[in-house]
């Protein structure tokens, strides 16, 4: 607990392999928190396996879905109104 | 552009060469590799009057081959500026971005690494393209120590390099099953495309469907009348094998319900017969139905371009059933058509409050897993008929035909449709046989040729990607004598003739409506002799007889 709180009593009579064994194991301490393990996290936050799979079954809400250029049904019907017609497809107007 | 080559065709490539795949890594590191542009695994860049047309940017003449791309001026700012905004927009991209330890679970998974062994093609290192430059400037471990951190300078080799990869992949998802952390290379590649898209970089094996979806409703630019020729001549089938003359509703205002399927169907063997199949299949439980000519594709090319585009092809789906007045919508068997219905469909063209929960009027089955969306598929509606008996079926009917089962990538691994398929198959024929379990249902291979990357000019690719598959179907084929791929989906009836000839020769490809209408007993039908493809349904004995076994 000494490392811990920076204040770190030394008992006497210590093996040297003590030493260089500590100094390892506060080096993977220090360096923990750049390594990969600490991806660990993004389980949790990856939509892939935090979503259900439910989207039929209920709507998802995008709160930026922006409107796009749509070809519309009466630009389909003008450009091809004649050939509807004279294939005898219904149209809106005649 | 367009004409044969030698590397167009299937015959140019002999399988011992692409059985022997070299899977040692070159020489040099991946930042340092350039990219080679051979002939054969990559695709014709999209027309300038296809962007023209669709408003897309910067439309012109290029070729991936020329050195110079003619990129906008500012191109470098336009890619930077759009990877910002896009790690605003979605999660899953930003996420995707820092969450990868590289531990390589994906590496193998994918079957363009399987069957060509380019270490890009890993889906981890084909993500790291965009990843190290989103590294470089968008982290600060990136910005400070550059390469040591993984990150790279955007620079116009960058760029080519994202082209071939990002259009070397069939967003399968294969690779995301495996990932401890769900990363969806999908997802990354989507966002790669729409980023290349902005410099006008694109292929017009995907730009030019595109073009024709928006202005004809589908992906081939059938025009209204043509449609009503192409279900006309169905029908004229239909009547030769069944001695039934099935109606063909067209835009017809009142129907209960709207079918939408891939243009596929109407256009190339065997889709067309799993086309006859629905409208037989659709005659017999006398459903009140009809085709649109306006919503006549339900396949989105525009996924394989970006999000707003998708959109764009998607929106004339709601629009049309709210025209037409209709109670639900039901889809054919397409894949990457199910991607959009399933996942996208409601939430960016939605909410359809105007339709009805999807409920079957035969068998009176209300398909609750489908009540935001309004939209179901044609396998989960015959199954629930068969589960009701509803339909008088006759297996034997498909007794030359030993089948095995292709799980289509979308609706496999998007939607999860794994056994109803299996239920209907299993219903409508005597001899079933599975594939080995780490190539089928949610780790299923890809045919190859998914995403738009299934033309000619990518044979080397398709060939190599289609391998893992073709290698499956070989096995089933030798153990159980299996002639028959079945697959709900129409770029797979498409690509998978190609890999089943060259890697399994022997094996058809057909759909799954396909088989359903072959069994199907029709009310005053004659005695039925051939099937939809016009091949006798039973051995042709060599001195006929008549000797007809019970």
């Amino acid at each position: 607990m000494g490392l811990v709180s920076f204040k770190p009593a030394i008992p006497k009579g210590l093996h040297w392999f003590f030493f260089l064994h500590l100094t390892l194991v506060a080096t993977l301490l220090a360096y923990f928190p750049f390594s990969k393990l600490m991806h660990m996290g993004g389980v949790f936050l990856s939509p892939t396996r935090n979503l259900a799979n439910n989207n039929r079954m209920v709507r998802h809400v995008n709160p930026w879905n922006a409107p796009v250029k749509v070809h519309t049904y009466e630009e389909y019907e003008d450009d091809f109104r004649d050939k509807m017609k004279a294939a005898g497809i219904p149209v809106e107007k005649e | 552009m367009a004409g044969a080559h030698k590397f167009d065709q299937v015959e140019y490539y002999k399988p011992e060469d692409l059985l022997t795949v070299d899977y040692r890594p070159p020489e040099t590191g991946w930042m340092d590799t350039p990219v080679d542009f051979r002939p054969g695994t990559w695709l014709y860049p999209g027309k300038p009057k296809y962007l023209e047309y669709l408003g897309l940017p910067n439309p012109r003449q290029w070729s991936p081959t020329d050195e110079n791309w003619k990129l906008p001026e500012n191109w470098k700012e336009i890619i930077l500026a759009g990877i910002k905004e896009r790690l605003g927009k979605y999660r899953s991209f930003k996420i995707f971005m820092d969450i990868c330890v590289r531990c390589g679970a994906c590496a193998d998974k994918c079957h363009f690494y399987i069957g060509g062994g380019d270490p890009k093609n890993m889906p981890v290192l084909r993500a790291e393209l965009l990843r190290s430059v989103y590294r470089n400037d968008f982290t600060i471990a990136g910005k400070i120590l550059g390469r040591l951190a993984g990150g790279r300078e955007l620079t116009v080799p960058v760029i080519k390099e994202w082209f071939y990869y990002f259009f070397q992949c069939t967003e399968c998802r294969r690779c995301s099953v495996f990932c401890p952390y769900g990363i969806d290379t999908a997802e990354i590649t989507m966002i790669g495309r729409e980023l290349l898209n902005l410099l006008g970089l694109n292929v017009n094996w995907v730009i030019e469907p595109v073009a024709n979806c928006f202005r004809t409703g589908n992906h081939l630019g059938i025009q209204p009348h043509g449609l009503k020729d192409t279900l006309d001549f169905f029908a004229d089938d239909i009547e030769e094998v069944t001695g039934i003359r099935v109606k063909i509703p067209m835009n017809q205002k009142g129907a209960d319900i709207l079918f939408v399927t891939p243009s596929g169907d109407f256009l190339a063997d065997p889709g067309t017969y799993t086309c006859m199949g629905y409208m037989m299949l659709f005659h017999e439980i006398g459903l009140n139905y009809t085709w649109s000519t306006y919503a006549s594709d339900g396949g989105n090319f525009g996924l394989f371009t970006s999000h707003e585009m998708m959109k764009r092809l998607n929106a004339k789906i709601y629009a049309e059933a709210k025209r037409l007045g209709v109670k639900w919508i039901m889809g054919g068997e397409c894949g990457h058509m199910w991607r959009v219905m399933h996942q996208y469909m409601d939430t960016m063209n939605g909410p359809a409050d105007f339709l009805e929960v999807p409920t079957s009027p035969i068998t009176g089955t209300r398909f609750e897993h489908a009540r935001s969306t309004k939209m179901i598929h044609i396998v989960e509606f015959t199954a629930d008929l068969i589960k009701h008996g509803k339909l008088k079926l006759d297996p034997s009917q498909n007794d030359l035909l030993k089948v095995t089962f292709h799980d289509s990538c979308n609706p496999a691994r998007a939607m999860g449709i794994l056994e109803e398929p299996r239920y209907v198959i299993r219903n409508v024929c005597n001899h079933f046989h599975e594939m080995p379990e780490n190539t089928i249902r949610e780790k299923t291979f890809c045919c190859g040729g998914g995403a738009g990357l299934g033309t000619d000019e990518n044979m080397e690719m398709r060939l190599r990607g289609g391998l893992p598959r073709g290698n499956a179907v070989r096995h089933v084929q030798q153990k159980h004598g299996v002639n028959r791929l079945l697959a709900m989906c129409a770029i797979d009836r498409a690509t998978l003739t190609t890999v089943c000839d060259y890697w399994a020769p022997g094996v058809k490809v057909a759909g799954i409506h396909e088989l359903v209408a072959n069994a199907l007993v029709m009310k005053g039908q004659k005695e039925r002799t051939i099937n939809l493809r016009m091949e006798p349904i039973n051995e042709v004995d060599e001195q006929p007889i008549c000797e007809v076994e019970e």
